[in-house]
């Protein structure tokens, strides 16, 4: 009962946002933003190597004795250049700005601690299984050099191989666990 | 050719910074406006409830395919210049499927987690966390699936050289599929209401279809890059030529190729006949000389290990005829130059070019024309946002 007035007040919180753009135009518009990354900056637009560099940035930082024996993110850290002053790094700015921006202006902006959720599964479910799926992102993006944005939108639009590969086998992989994961939309 | 404009203009760090700003705000803001701050809007596709990634996502890969292999077939696109994907097959198949597993599990994507962080959604700070920690694993057992990391490695190709068909019928095909999927979403959506899905096919197929066709034609028509790249380099399996058979080239006094010597200046006597030429200038279009399209290029380094195979491919991906000298400069001077060399070929090449003509056949016919920079093009590559 509890959790369910708080989906209430969530949602009540929301009830006044404007709906979302037509998918085909916002689709488009994001098509437009990505071909002009590849006629601008020659390559597309990536979300993961991102994080990549503010986790480097966060193991410098707390054990910086340690981050020697890692491969990738020793040669991070070793470069002239601050971790953060990439350009992948102010593409995630810019996504915050713009993703806020566009909030705002269409009244999306959620109550600061949102939980959204299905009226059956606690916060604390909900937010172990974003940290548990976002955990398994992170590991895959790597693997897969790149994730949604990189692989999937970028190498996808360029017609590379193994970015389509990539593309079906995440779609794969999401239909084929996602009833397992069912109850905490319910 | 104008496109990419960093490979035809000097970006500094800053400068590069100050365009992925703008480029990521749009980004986030468009797919803001496609719903996806919301997690319930975002894993909706796995239960069949909302198709509004699908949508999004064709609709975006659809778009830039076009425009960006419409530019190519006009000419304004110099393609190799774009980053491409490289593909290992396997660990991209297994990293897709982890990653949609974790897709589903966490209800947004790198990306969009952002984006639903700042539309004030606690849930998405936990998957931006998870997220850095995931690469973090990664990042520590390192060791024990570098092998899996590194495998099945089959170079920057794409799907027209994978399947050896033109670049423009994968780019209609391509449009096809997403309209194909769009159709039947459109079509499952409407059958709950029992709307006819007629209007919404007349209005989507001459966008999505008509774009598709367009870029179809000019990529056959035009003087496009992405047609010559059927196959894009790939270092490990550029073909290489003997020491012997370039030697007997040159005993045939063939003048159809032209020889470019890695070796810096002075370090070692280039060979017969060669440009020397370092590797970065021939693999940076800004000051690459002008090579005639008609000649075949020999790229010669110390060895193979050298940067030979890498200049190699990259010439073959720009369309030249490009070879790389196999054993380099070194199983050349044992083969070929070296008095203990018996082969009659190498015996006849010594002679030859210790004869009346100092080059020998490997002489080009005509001069290699350095190109000019235009003041505009700076020489070094941009060390921004890599």
């Amino acid at each position: 009962m509890v959790i369910k007035n708080a989906v209430m007040k969530d949602a009540q919180e929301t009830q006044h946002a404007r709906p979302y753009l037509s998918p085909y135009l916002a689709g488009f518009g994001l098509g437009l933003v990505l071909l002009a990354s590849f006629l601008i900056m020659g390559k597309g637009l990536g979300a993961s190597g991102g994080f990549g560099r503010m986790g480097a940035l966060f193991v410098n930082r707390v054990a910086p004795e340690h981050i020697e024996r890692l491969e990738h993110a020793r040669g991070l850290v070793a470069s002239e250049v601050p971790v953060l002053k990439d350009g992948l790094v102010f593409v995630l700015i810019g996504v915050a700005i713009g993703g806020f921006l566009s909030a705002l202006s269409n009244g999306r902006v959620a109550r600061p601690g949102t939980v959204e959720r299905g009226p059956n599964t606690g916060k604390t479910r909900r937010l172990v299984m974003a940290l548990i799926g976002g955990g398994f992102m992170g590991f895959a993006a790597r693997l897969a050099r790149g994730c949604t944005s990189g692989q999937a939108l970028s190498g996808g639009a360029m017609l590379a191989l193994g970015s389509w590969a990539f593309m079906f086998a995440v779609f794969a992989g999401g239909f084929g666990f996602a009833w397992f994961v069912r109850k905490q939309w319910r | 050719m104008n496109f990419p404009l960093n490979a035809f203009h000097e970006f500094s760090l800053d400068t590069g910074l100050l365009i992925s700003l703008p480029i990521g705000i749009g980004f986030g803001a468009f797919l803001e406006k496609g719903g996806f701050g919301s997690s319930k809007v975002l894993a909706g596709i796995f239960y069949g409830r909302d198709w509004r990634v699908l949508k999004v996502m064709f609709t975006a890969i659809v778009t830039a395919m076009i425009g960006l292999y419409l530019l190519d077939g006009l000419g304004y696109v110099a393609m190799d210049q774009i980053a491409f994907k490289s593909t290992f097959l396997w660990p991209q198949i297994v990293g897709g499927l982890l990653l949609g597993i974790g897709f589903v599990t966490a209800g947004y994507c790198p990306g969009t987690s952002v984006v639903g962080l700042v539309s004030g959604k606690l849930d998405a700070l936990f998957v931006m966390l998870g997220v850095i920690f995931g690469i973090g694993v990664f990042e520590e057992g390192y060791d024990l699936w570098k092998g899996f990391y590194t495998s099945s490695y089959m170079g920057e190709i794409s799907i027209q050289s994978w399947l050896g068909i033109p670049a423009g019928v994968v780019i209609i095909g391509v449009a096809l599929m997403a309209f194909g999927a769009f159709a039947a979403v459109e079509y499952f959506e409407r059958k709950k209401d029992g709307a006819p899905i007629s209007a919404w096919v007349s209005r989507a197929a001459p966008a999505v279809l008509g774009g598709g066709v367009l870029a179809m034609a000019v990529q056959f028509a035009g003087p496009g890059q992405a047609r010559a790249m059927l196959s894009r380099g790939d270092p490990r399996n550029v073909p290489g030529l003997g020491a012997l058979e370039l030697a007997s080239w040159g005993i045939e006094g063939r003048v159809d190729y032209l020889l470019f010597d890695l070796r810096p200046e002075g370090a070692v006597p280039a060979l017969p006949g060669a440009y020397q030429v370092p590797a970065s200038d021939l693999l940076d279009l800004r000051k690459r000389p002008a090579i005639p399209k008609d000649r075949i290029v020999i790229v010669v380094d110390t060895e193979d290990a050298g940067s030979a195979r890498e200049v190699t491919a990259s010439l073959r991906k720009s369309g030249y005829n490009a070879l790389y000298l196999e054993g380099g400069g070194r199983a050349f001077s044992a083969q070929v130059l070296a008095e203990t060399a018996t082969d009659p070929r190498a015996a006849a090449y010594r002679l030859f070019v210790s004869g009346k003509s100092p080059f020998g056949g490997a002489a080009p016919a005509a001069p290699v024309k350095k190109k000019k920079a235009p003041p505009k093009r700076k020489k070094k590559k941009s060390t921004g946002c890599s």
